[in-house]
């Protein structure tokens, strides 16, 4: 899709175009001031794991439009060693020692949906949505163009 | 925008302080911030937050005055 951003992450400043690209498109999408900042955090905690954890990977944004929502999907994938424990990943206060433990199970709660496949000895791809409900006045606009 | 790691850089600044004895007050965070760190679960101690630079400087007013005569 033409719309699909793609951002190179390899260092701490490559966090700043990610996420204003996040909150742009989250913007355009329609998505109020607070969720488009919500989804920008997000996208900031998976940048950080890939620059702390990985050193270097790649963000995708990508907009959904379905006829009664429209979402906002990220995609985070890097070639490092991957996560050994996923479910442990995911809880609150896990951490590997030099973040929080707050990353991943933060940027989950700042989604709407959130998956992570991860591989050991590959990589990892954090996949999360945020949708936003088109209520009936917006369509009715649309088909009135 | 505070993620995870910038809270916790911040919360290292402010411990190191307050082992010199000085407190730290964060200001200005906008309102769809402060509802992203709720969401985050964030915990800022030992942090302050005041709405604004002069709400700030009347917090901290009532502890440091006087200290700065001596000379420290």
């Amino acid at each position: 899709m033409d719309d699909e951003v793609r951002i190179l992450i390899a260092s701490d400043s490559d966090m700043v175009p990610a996420r204003a690209q996040g909150r742009a498109l989250a913007t355009k999408l329609g998505f109020s001031r607070t969720d488009a900042t919500l989804i920008a955090t997000a996208i900031s905690e998976i940048a950080r794991n890939i620059v702390v954890h990985v050193g270097r990977g790649e963000i995708v944004l990508q907009p959904l439009y379905e006829d009664d929502r429209y979402g906002l999907v990220v995609v985070a994938q890097d070639e490092g060693p991957g996560i050994g424990d996923v479910d442990s990943a995911l809880e609150h206060g896990f951490a590997s020692g030099r973040g929080l433990g707050l990353g991943l199970p933060g940027a989950r709660r700042l989604m709407d949906e959130f998956e992570i496949a991860s591989d050991p000895g590959k990589g990892t791809v954090v996949t999360m949505k945020k949708w936003r409900v088109r209520n009936e006045l917006e369509r009715l606009r649309e088909r009135r163009g | 925008m505070i993620d995870s790691f910038v809270a916790r850089a911040l919360r290292s600044i402010a411990i190191t302080a307050r082992l010199r004895g000085a407190e730290t007050v964060v200001v200005g965070i906008q309102p769809d911030v402060a509802i992203a760190m709720v969401q985050f679960d964030l915990n800022l101690e030992p942090l302050h937050t005041a709405l604004d630079l002069d709400e700030a400087l009347t917090m901290l007013g009532g502890r440091t005055r006087g200290d700065a005569e001596d000379g420290r």
